[in-house]
């Protein structure tokens, strides 16, 4: 199968003239086509997925919620339209540095403020898919990703928007950490962050606590009471 | 990085596990070897860089029996093994008749698309019949589990052993005993990476634009902005190493020459130091911190690289030892990076990337 790949070193140039008003399409022109078949990658479905979610972002913007929200609503889709991919080519950065720059640079430069004074070093980290916690698009599905993993036998992505304003949460105390490995455990965080959320300060030490109890247990195997209890074990009953 | 100096950064070695008994059995897992295709094996705790076609097709297997290089051979019989193992249960506390209440787990992740695959489950009886090869994947891409489908993200295969239910016993009268369900009695993991990897770090050319918006003087050759270090499973994506544009291009240009790579021995150095020192300076400000805790951090990972023997294992006393000296005497750590520029070429390879531990 063969797919469309932009290098790092392309997107110092591509960047600048998105920034700038630039049309998608001019990132064609400096996408190169990696693998070995005769056959190309089938983008249809992202492609529409693109555009769908676009036309949803219309609509949210007229409800004036956070913006995290919507990152949260879309990150079912998001995974269930791109897991569709050959896993060799969701490997490849240069890929997922693709769709970022020619199919949802709109939805990086709407969610992260960084787009708005135009410097390549502060905004690059949310398209060139280096790091798959902090692109947008990368975690962004992650998020449904681990949701649906987290959801059990419900195979759904409700936990992906459980809570409120989590773009933090979800990168520094879910896919950036090891909870990620654990389904039930992030079913039982996520759970409880949404019904009795913790801020920022309570957070960190119960995340601190939280990974204490990581090193000294495999917790992969945990029921969803199980896990419900180790939550709970952790929290202080006191702590907001 | 030389390990009698190392050695003598600290004395203070950290408690492993507070378990009575689990040591022996982590001793039976450290002789665990990943075999890759015919000729690669990785030891407990160590990495294998290898060819990407190779990750993608190359049988795998994991045995317990251990390995000489030298002879080419098995170190142990599988009696001997099993022999050892069922000691270290023993005294661990767990009974004969408790034996299947342990559970052995092989576990493949790649890190870049957080995917995580049960490669294979058993209880004891199950592992002592597999004691000499678990199979990991056949050979070629069919029916291989996703991770070793992914040879740009690299990806870790960890043996665990754990407590499959909970115990039901006095901890007045057996303190220091396993007890709860998901407790490890032993672990192993084994890296393995490929050429299509990307190095530690890349450098962000540093524009003229980029120095004025940062409020950096015009000649500022490099400079480095990094969060967190000691936050678990951070990634290369929590540092940013901005290197004068000008000067990028002409390292590009002439990769191989020797100021180019004096340069870049330079910036790996710098990156230590930036590490190293706001390391001490976070573990000045939170002394509850222990190893345990920082996993996968950026200090974590340089201190693990670093701590690695010469066949490619983890000295945990050595682990130790270096974190202690980062919180008391960074000057030295870093001294010892400065004279050692083995340690360094290798941090530039492998330290920093973007993986879980």
């Amino acid at each position: 199968m063969k797919y469309p790949s932009i290098s790092e070193r392309a997107l110092e140039t591509l960047g600048p003239q998105l920034v700038d008003g630039a049309d998608p399409s001019i990132v064609d022109r400096d996408a190169r086509m990696l693998g070995s078949s005769d056959q190309d990658l089938d983008l249809t479905e992202v492609i529409a997925l693109s555009r769908a979610l676009k036309e949803d972002l219309k609509k949210f913007e007229k409800a004036q919620l956070p913006k995290d929200s919507f990152e949260g609503q879309i990150a079912g889709q998001v995974h269930s339209a791109i897991s569709k991919i050959d896993i060799q080519i969701l490997d490849d950065k240069g890929f997922w540095r693709y769709l970022c720059l020619r199919y949802f640079w709109w939805l990086a430069a709407w969610r992260e403020d960084a787009f708005a004074e135009g410097v390549l070093g502060e905004y690059r980290k949310y398209v060139d898919a280096h790091s798959s916690t902090e692109c947008v698009l990368t975690r962004t599905y992650l998020r449904g990703q681990i949701a649906l993993e987290a959801s059990g036998e419900d195979k759904n992505y409700d936990h992906a928007s459980a809570v409120e304003m989590a773009t933090d949460f979800w990168r520094s105390h879910i896919s950036r950490v090891n909870n990620w490995k654990y389904p039930s455990l992030v079913r039982a965080f996520v759970e409880m962050q949404r019904d009795a959320r913790l801020n920022t300060t309570p957070l960190r030490v119960f995340a601190r606590a939280l990974n204490r109890r990581r090193s000294n247990f495999w917790l992969r195997e945990l029921s969803r009471a199980e896990a419900a209890s180790v939550i709970k074990d952790l929290r202080p009953d006191d702590q907001s | 990085m030389p390990e009698k100096q190392i050695s003598n950064m600290g004395n203070e070695f950290r408690t492993l596990r507070p378990y009575k008994g689990v040591d022996q059995v982590q001793a039976v897992f450290d002789d665990a070897v990943l075999h890759v295709g015919e000729h690669d094996r990785i030891f407990a705790d160590g990495n294998l860089i290898t060819e990407a076609n190779l990750y993608l097709t190359a049988p795998i297997g994991l045995s317990m029996l251990g390995w000489n290089h030298d002879s080419d051979e098995t170190i142990h019989s599988a009696a001997d093994v099993i022999h050892h193992l069922e000691k270290g249960l023993e005294a661990s506390g767990l009974s004969r008749e408790e034996f299947d209440n342990v559970m052995y787990t092989v576990a493949a992740s790649t890190p870049y698309l957080k995917i995580l695959d049960t490669i294979w489950a058993g209880n004891h009886t199950e592992f002592k019949a597999l004691i000499e090869s678990i199979p990991v994947a056949e050979s070629g891409k069919d029916s291989r589990p996703r991770p070793l489908l992914t040879p740009s993200g690299g990806c870790t295969i960890e043996l665990v052993a754990y407590l499959a239910t909970d115990r039901d016993l006095d901890r007045i009268e057996r303190p220091m005993e396993v007890t709860g369900k998901g407790t490890w009695l032993a672990r192993a993991k084994f890296d393995i990476d490929t050429d299509l990897a990307e190095i530690g770090f890349t450098p962000t050319p540093l524009t003229p634009e980029l120095k004025d918006h940062l409020e950096l003087p015009e000649g500022t050759l490099r400079y480095i902005i990094m969060e967190d270090t000691l936050q678990p499973e951070s990634s290369a994506g929590d540092m940013t190493v901005y290197v004068d544009n000008e000067a990028l291009n002409a390292i590009g240009s002439n990769s191989g020459g020797s100021g180019a790579r004096a340069f870049m021995v330079q910036l790996a150095l710098d990156v230590v130091t930036a590490i190293v020192t706001e390391a001490s300076r976070q573990l000045a400000a939170a002394p509850d911190t222990d190893l345990g805790t920082i996993q996968g951090s950026l200090c974590h990972r340089l201190i693990r690289q670093a701590s690695r023997t010469s066949t490619n294992r983890v000295d945990e006393s050595r682990e130790a030892a270096m974190f202690i000296a980062i919180r008391e005497d960074p000057l030295r750590v870093i001294s010892e990076f400065e004279g050692n520029e083995d340690d360094i070429k290798t941090f530039i390879l492998a330290s920093i990337k973007e993986s879980g531990s």
